[in-house]
């Protein structure tokens, strides 16, 4: 036998041996995000490119656990509003290499059925190019219906982009490719008069022809105008072209910045679906009606825009019954007001106000007024001890200056967290170690006193809060009933908690702390009475089955 | 491609007994013994044969570490035996007849080191033990050895013990307990995953003797093994661990060749081996569900890890050294 034969086998033996394994071993495993949902939680993990899905059972043990593919190289991730929905978008390999070549993916994950015995629903739809920038419907009845993936200003993936390119999804129909009878995304490219899309916005069903039914409207704001276009009909061939309202003083041509959009969701009347647009430096507000189209128009309805001066440069808006009508509500933080425009004929009604406000909500339903008229909750003043404000606007016409109630808080409240189902809101103030619990039927604010700066999740079932700091071991359960803490103890740091409905018993719910070590870990307390019962521990999360 | 490991590593094994054959006189213990010196070494843990009626004792047995008397050889007394004096039997064979015959294996990996008279009622039986220490690797190609090697190869040592129970002819038959000790780790999503295999096993081992050129074997080897599984994770309260108890087996083709023949002491000849095998190993499947347990007063883990299943099975190769007596 020769040597070289001996050479030979040693080379074949060495082959064999040194087979490598799936980089999925030699990789440690990134949770890019943990998000938390009606019924379940779920880890984004970009390099497994899966999002695996805990669902936790009335025992406090990990009942079932759902590992799903997603697109390579994740951008970003959202939830939709009615927390049993997950939007995953993905750049895919770009630019695609002979070895990895997936192609950009918007991954919808549906809960809603989620149990030990129903694994959540899969969609996957691709793209044709990368888009850094997903909005997604606000409207979740009886389910989320659109998205739309847009370049906007994130970073550019591709040599050549369409800034002003929309891709939108039909949610309720599967992936169709572009050669298909009926593609599904669509692509569409808004007219641009030099502006880029910023910020989209989904309007409920409005009636914006009495002939024609409720209409779903998509608002695109650029850096000068605002883009009006038919949802409902962007999946027709061709689609029915966009509208688009310049945003200038009227008088000049000087453009002006949206900043925000406000809605009128009150009715389906035709007189009564409007849409009003306030800029990040001009003093007017832009308020679009819609009338019936115009002759050979290709939409079956027309907007109409009113620009209405409210004196300064307007920080909010929003839609108000009033005694005396509709109304826009516009704040002026520069006068320390809140203006009320007439819609129809732009005049205009000045609020006092007792500081300068720059934030206004809606808590007619949470406040339980008996009258017609609309309750606002003004946040986010100026002063140290401006705390919040509840306008009421029954009287405003008339008697402006009774229609104000200040609640002290001790601290500029920075931010206003709604409680499903409840009439309290969550303030948390510029102040690092407190919050606040707001009871807008009693009117009262309750402070409650942290040691550290608080990170605050309020229960989808409206019935507590939890409070945590990032990185500590401890967090503590606030009773909205009695506002009593309960305060509970982990081992490991916590990254993030979710309160969840059991996955077994949707009548009981967990506590799910996340503990972003080694391969994810997580502990769970009962979560309507967490010192009831022992907590359990769930460790390596994210290592799957062999491959 | 794992099949033809397979077979060049039986095939090197045996090309290597070749080309040492070929190029290495036989030693002078392999020799025919010549000369008064040669004499029969003592058997104290065996019963003595009884020799035929109708032959005469010879007064030479074969030396220490040569070839294997053949049951129709005649074996006279040997005076120096510490054998009972009422039947000592030892075997002469004529040089021709010794090189031609195959000697009793010892162990695991043998030639015949002595050699007791054949009894006529059955095959004759060789007093050989045998220590044998080797290196062993195995080509896994089960996607649930991933975690604990970035290569699909699996290397341990293996320590075994045997005895020759049976020979017959150019056959004969060994039994022993072998140890095998292997172990392997890797940085798997981050973590340290370690995997320690710890078998026991019974060789059963056939043989066909060539003489001083040693002896071909077929070997299957029962056992129990130990995958002692462990995953250290941040996560975890301590180390995500599990180590149960499978069975196993190998089958295996090998050969052994004599390198150093050693000058027989208090008796007794000894004698080292080169020997190489390969084959198939396998061991029953584990579902690795790893667990933690919980400090005394931590909080409990209640999930289990679960790595999928390791079959810690393929084609693997042996080569050792073996000492017998």
């Amino acid at each position: 036998v020769s040597p070289r034969f001996f050479v030979v086998v040693a080379l074949a033996a060495a082959v064999v041996g040194c087979g490598s394994r799936p980089s999925y071993w030699s990789e440690a495993p990134n949770a890019s995000a943990s998000v938390g949902l009606n019924n379940a939680v779920a880890l984004v993990d970009d390099v497994d490119h899966a999002v695996v899905l805990l669902g936790i059972g009335s025992d406090l043990r990990l009942a079932t656990k759902q590992s799903i593919p997603v697109g390579h190289n994740v951008v970003s991730q959202a939830t939709s509003a009615d927390g049993f929905h997950l939007f995953v978008l993905s750049r895919g390999d770009w630019p695609p290499q002979p070895s990895a070549n997936q192609p950009p993916s918007l991954t919808v994950i549906d809960t809603t059925a989620f149990s030990p015995t129903s694994p959540a629903k899969v969609q996957q739809y691709f793209l044709s190019e990368p888009f850094p920038n997903l909005a997604i419907d606000g409207q979740v009845t009886p389910e989320p219906r659109y998205a739309v993936a847009y370049q906007g200003s994130g970073s550019k993936q591709a040599f050549v982009t369409n800034p002003n390119e929309l891709v939108v999804f039909d949610l309720t129909r599967p992936y169709a490719p572009p050669s298909a009878q009926s593609p599904n995304p669509i692509l569409h490219t808004i007219q641009s008069f030099g502006g880029v899309p910023q910020a989209l916005a989904f309007t409920p069903p409005m009636r914006v022809n009495p002939a024609a039914d409720p209409r779903r409207l998509l608002v695109v704001q650029t850096e000068i105008d605002v883009t009006l276009f038919d949802l409902d009909h962007a999946f027709d061939s061709p689609p029915r072209p966009e509208v688009t309202v310049p945003l200038t003083a009227g008088t000049t041509t000087t453009s002006f910045t949206p900043a925000g959009v406000a809605i009128d969701t009150f009715s389906s009347d035709a007189s009564d679906a409007r849409i009003a647009v306030r800029t990040t430096t001009g003093t007017n507000v832009y308020t679009i009606a819609f009338g019936p189209p115009n002759p050979g128009a290709v939409n079956d309805f027309t907007p109409t825009v009113n620009l209405t001066d409210v004196g300064g440069v307007p920080s909010d808006l929003a839609f108000v019954h009033t005694d005396a009508g509709l109304r826009l509500a516009a704040l002026v933080p520069t006068t320390m007001s809140a203006v009320l425009v007439e819609p129809d004929t732009s005049l205009t009604t000045p609020v006092v106000l007792p500081t300068a406000y720059s934030k206004l909500s809606l808590v007619t339903q949470q406040v339980r007024t008996t009258g017609a008229a609309d309750v606002a909750l003004l946040w986010n003043g100026s002063a140290q001890a401006s705390g919040v404000a509840l306008w009421t606007l029954n009287d405003t016409v008339g008697q402006p200056y009774f229609s104000v109630q200040v609640l002290d808080v001790s601290a500029p409240v920075q931010e206003v967290s709604n409680v499903p189902s409840s009439s309290l809101k969550v303030l948390q103030s510029t102040s690092a170690e407190q919050f606040f619990v707001l009871n807008l039927g009693a009117r009262t604010v309750n402070p409650l006193v942290t040691s550290a700066q608080a990170t605050l999740s309020i229960a989808p079932d409206g019935q507590r809060v939890w409070a945590f700091a990032q990185g500590s071991v401890e967090l503590a359960s606030i009773s909205f009933a009695t506002l009593n803490p309960s305060p509970v103890w982990t081992e490991l740091p916590i990254g993030a908690v979710f309160d969840v409905a059991c996955a077994d018993d949707p009548t009981k719910r967990a506590l799910v702390a996340i503990h972003p070590r080694g391969t994810v870990g997580a502990t769970l307390f009962d979560a309507i009475d967490p010192q009831s019962r022992p907590a359990h521990r769930l460790a390596g999360l994210l290592i799957q089955e062999a491959r | 491609v794992k099949a033809l490991a397979i077979v060049g590593t039986l095939l090197a094994a045996a090309g290597v007994a070749s080309s040492v054959l070929a190029q290495t006189p036989p030693s002078a213990a392999e020799r025919p013994p010549t000369g008064p010196s040669a004499k029969p070494s003592p058997m104290p843990d065996l019963p003595p044969p009884e020799p035929p009626a109708s032959e005469a004792p010879a007064p030479v047995a074969s030396p220490a570490g040569s070839p294997a008397a053949s049951p129709a050889a005649k074996a006279p007394p040997a005076p120096s035996s510490p054998a009972p004096s009422s039947a000592p039997a030892a075997t002469t064979l004529a040089p021709d007849a010794q090189r031609s015959q195959v000697a009793l294996a010892g162990s695991a990996v043998a030639v015949p080191d002595r050699i007791e008279a054949p009894s006529p009622a059955g095959p004759s039986r060789e007093v050989v033990a045998r220590l044998e220490l080797g290196y062993r690797g195995v080509f896994v190609t089960n996607p649930g050895y991933n975690p604990f090697s970035t290569q699909d190869y699996f290397s341990g040592a293996y320590l075994a013990v045997s005895r020759t129970v049976v020979s017959e002819g150019a056959f004969s038959f060994a039994a022993g307990i072998a140890w095998d000790y292997g172990s392997s780790s890797a940085t798997s999503r981050g973590d340290a995953a370690t995997l320690m295999v710890h078998r026991l096993s019974v060789p059963l081992e056939g043989r066909l003797h060539a003489g001083v050129m040693g002896y071909a074997f077929l070997r299957i080897a029962p056992g129990m093994a130990s995958e002692h599984v462990e995953v250290s994770d941040a996560s975890a309260p301590s180390g995500l661990t599990k180590a149960p108890w499978l069975f196993m087996a190998d089958a295996s083709v090998g050969y052994a060749l004599p390198i150093v023949p050693i000058p027989p002491r208090h008796g007794r000849t000894f004698r080292l081996w080169i020997v190489g095998d390969g084959g198939y190993s396998w061991v029953a499947d584990q579902h690795l569900t790893l667990q933690s347990s919980a400090p005394a007063n931590g909080t409990p883990m209640v999930n289990q890890v679960d790595l999928g299943t390791l079959g810690l099975r393929g084609g693997f190769f042996r080569v050792a050294v073996a000492a017998s007596y």
